[in-house]
């Protein structure tokens, strides 16, 4: 455990990526007092302003600090991801490791479901549920939870059953362990790293998804600052304001590129047979 | 082999009903009253509108004779009318259909154009400039968000350097330069992601290859690095590409929802928004069937290639 801990501290990748996300983290926490704007105060009077001394990134259409909004719109963005992800990986494993446990009809009907799941391209059915009973953040972290159940679901699912073959688990049945204990004891330690890393993969697309979502108006509710959200706004005035679109867009790309590497890294540290995919 | 597609095809029928059977349970599984669904939460309906959708949408039959009516209708492609210009909602997909479908595969033309090369130079210099560069460049592919790529192309080719044209669609049959013009925004930015992917994806399924006793020995007989390369390693190398690309043509299906609303481009995608806004159900049921149909079609497409390309797949 100690040598793990070692090795992950040491590998610059991770202490790369994790820096950044922790920094964006940090901002979401303390925008209240950073931010030198109210993020959703309308001035009509500085509408769509360059970069100055008195907005260092400009303003957008209703005149509002794009620097303040930046700094909260990490809000949405954390709070979705982080929600939907612990959804996914609890229901997920959780179905995932009954089916392996089991098998049987019960393995069938659950791994079924995921297939159904799956073959929706995710957006799609995000966008039908939040257009119909309505965006914000609370619907949109229940929606992009359950897209990625099945990814949860069918990597535990694999794992288990690799566990269930191997001779100490035997071993343990055998000895009349409870099913309980097999589960939270046997199985779960050793198919944990790989749902980590799934999960740091699923935070960055869930962040993805939800910012996909607010662009299209279809995710987090106006005023709220939200990054896809403000990129959506922007494209209304490329002409005028350029740079109102890339301020969001690196740091949305940011925040995503650093999940995705952080998860990669850490899929080489915790699980050497992927190394390289 | 013939067994092998029919066995495929039974079950994506049986995916397809299952498709069929969510779609058609979505709106009965969200809380709250279909009919108030549909209508949307801001309207404070009549009794009388609410009794008039609730007959139009079939949601006064009981719920088996709705679900079987659903199933048997849409066998005929008869998903019903538009709620909005009561035109039988085939029809505007039937004419949408061609368009997503040019927009995906010039895109995934693209992806495969570039993505194959570059993975295939990185593996073959490893550690070298190109490798580091191609693994930056997946790292950021498919990190960018669609419509970032979108947005920042615009900017740059549409606004800035007034190269392209940076929306909306021309039927081929009124210029052919102006609609291929339109075409390549759009597409670059959708092929990103799975550039980045194909890249990645040749790029380690070679260096596995390459790491084989046969090449080695290849090698060995002396046979030149091209030869090996090109004749035997490429090959191998190449068929676990085609599940990459198959399933990346699914989320292309996805990520043009986004693409196509920001270039205009009157496809499914945009009427899937548009209808999501309108509260067109029978519409938004049509398009999610077909894309979602589309693609489990891809998929026993890449399945039966598969087959076709390697022989083992056959006998499993």
């Amino acid at each position: 455990m100690k040598k793990t801990l070692k090795k992950l501290a040491k590998n610059p990748r991770l202490a790369i990526s994790g820096g950044i996300l922790l920094l964006v983290v940090i901002i979401s926490l303390v925008a209240t007092f950073i931010a030198p704007y109210d993020p959703i105060e309308i001035n009509s009077r500085a509408v769509l302003q360059p970069a100055d001394s008195t907005y260092i990134m400009g303003t957008d259409q209703f005149g509002r600090d794009i620097y303040s909004r930046l700094l909260y719109g990490a809000r949405p963005s954390l709070v979705t991801a982080l929600g939907s992800t612990f959804i996914s990986l609890l229901i997920g494993s959780i179905l995932g490791m009954i089916a392996g446990k089991y098998r049987g009809a019960l393995e069938q009907f659950i791994m079924r479901l995921m297939d159904i799941v799956i073959s929706f391209p995710p957006i799609l059915l995000a966008m039908v549920v939040v257009g119909f009973i309505g965006g914000g953040v609370r619907n949109l972290i229940i929606i992009i939870g359950i897209v990625y159940i099945p990814t949860f679901a069918r990597l535990a699912y694999s794992s288990t059953i690799q566990v269930s073959e191997m001779e100490y688990f035997t071993a343990a049945r055998c000895i009349g362990v409870k099913d309980f204990r097999v589960i939270t004891r046997y199985i779960l330690p050793n198919i944990l790293s790989p749902l980590i890393v799934q999960a740091s993969l699923t935070f960055a697309a869930a962040i993805l998804l939800e910012s996909g979502l607010s662009f299209l108006g279809l995710g987090v509710i106006p005023p709220t600052p939200s990054w896809g959200l403000m990129i959506g706004d922007a494209r209304g005035y490329l002409f005028k304001a350029p740079m109102f679109a890339v301020w969001p867009s690196i740091a949305i790309t940011a925040t995503i590129l650093s999940a995705n590497v952080f998860g990669d890294a850490l899929r080489d540290i915790l699980d050497p047979r992927l190394r390289g995919l | 082999m013939l067994r092998y597609i029919v066995i495929r095809l039974v079950l994506v029928v049986l995916q397809v009903f299952l498709v069929a059977t969510v779609v058609f349970s979505l709106l009965h599984l969200l809380p709250g009253d279909p009919v108030l669904i549909v209508l949307g939460s801001e309207s404070n309906p009549s009794p009388e509108v609410v009794a008039s959708v609730r007959a139009r949408l079939g949601l006064d039959q009981p719920i088996h004779i709705q679900y079987t009516r659903w199933l048997q209708d849409i066998v005929r492609l008869d998903f019903g009318e538009s709620m909005v210009n009561n035109q039988p909602v085939w029809d505007e997909l039937s004419k949408r259909i061609p368009r997503t479908f040019e927009l995906v595969l010039a895109a995934i033309f693209i992806a495969i154009l570039f993505g194959i090369p570059l993975g295939i130079l990185a593996a073959t210099r490893r550690n070298g400039f190109l490798d580091w560069f191609s693994t930056t460049f997946s790292s950021l592919g498919i990190s960018t968000p669609v419509y970032v790529i979108g947005t920042l192309l615009v900017l740059l080719l549409g606004v800035e350097l007034k190269l392209l044209p940076i929306s909306g669609y021309t039927d081929l049959g009124k210029s052919v330069s102006g609609h291929y013009l339109r075409l390549i925004l759009p597409a670059i930015s959708l092929s990103f992601s799975p550039m980045a992917t194909i890249t990645r994806m040749t790029r380690s399924s070679m260096l596995e290859v390459l790491n084989q006793p046969y090449i080695t020995t290849a090698r060995a007989k002396g046979l030149m690095e091209k030869i090996v390369i090109f004749r035997h390693a490429l090959r191998p190398a190449l068929i676990p590409l085609l599940t990459t690309i198959g399933l990346q043509m699914g989320s292309l299906l996805g990520g043009s929802v986004l693409v196509e609303t920001i270039f205009n481009w009157p496809g499914l995608s945009t009427l899937l928004v548009m209808s999501i806004g309108r509260r067109d159900y029978p519409m938004v049921q049509g398009v999610i069937m077909v894309i979602t149909s589309s693609f489990v079609l891809i998929n026993l497409i890449v399945d039966l290639l598969y087959g076709v390309v390697d022989p083992r797949i056959r006998r499993a």
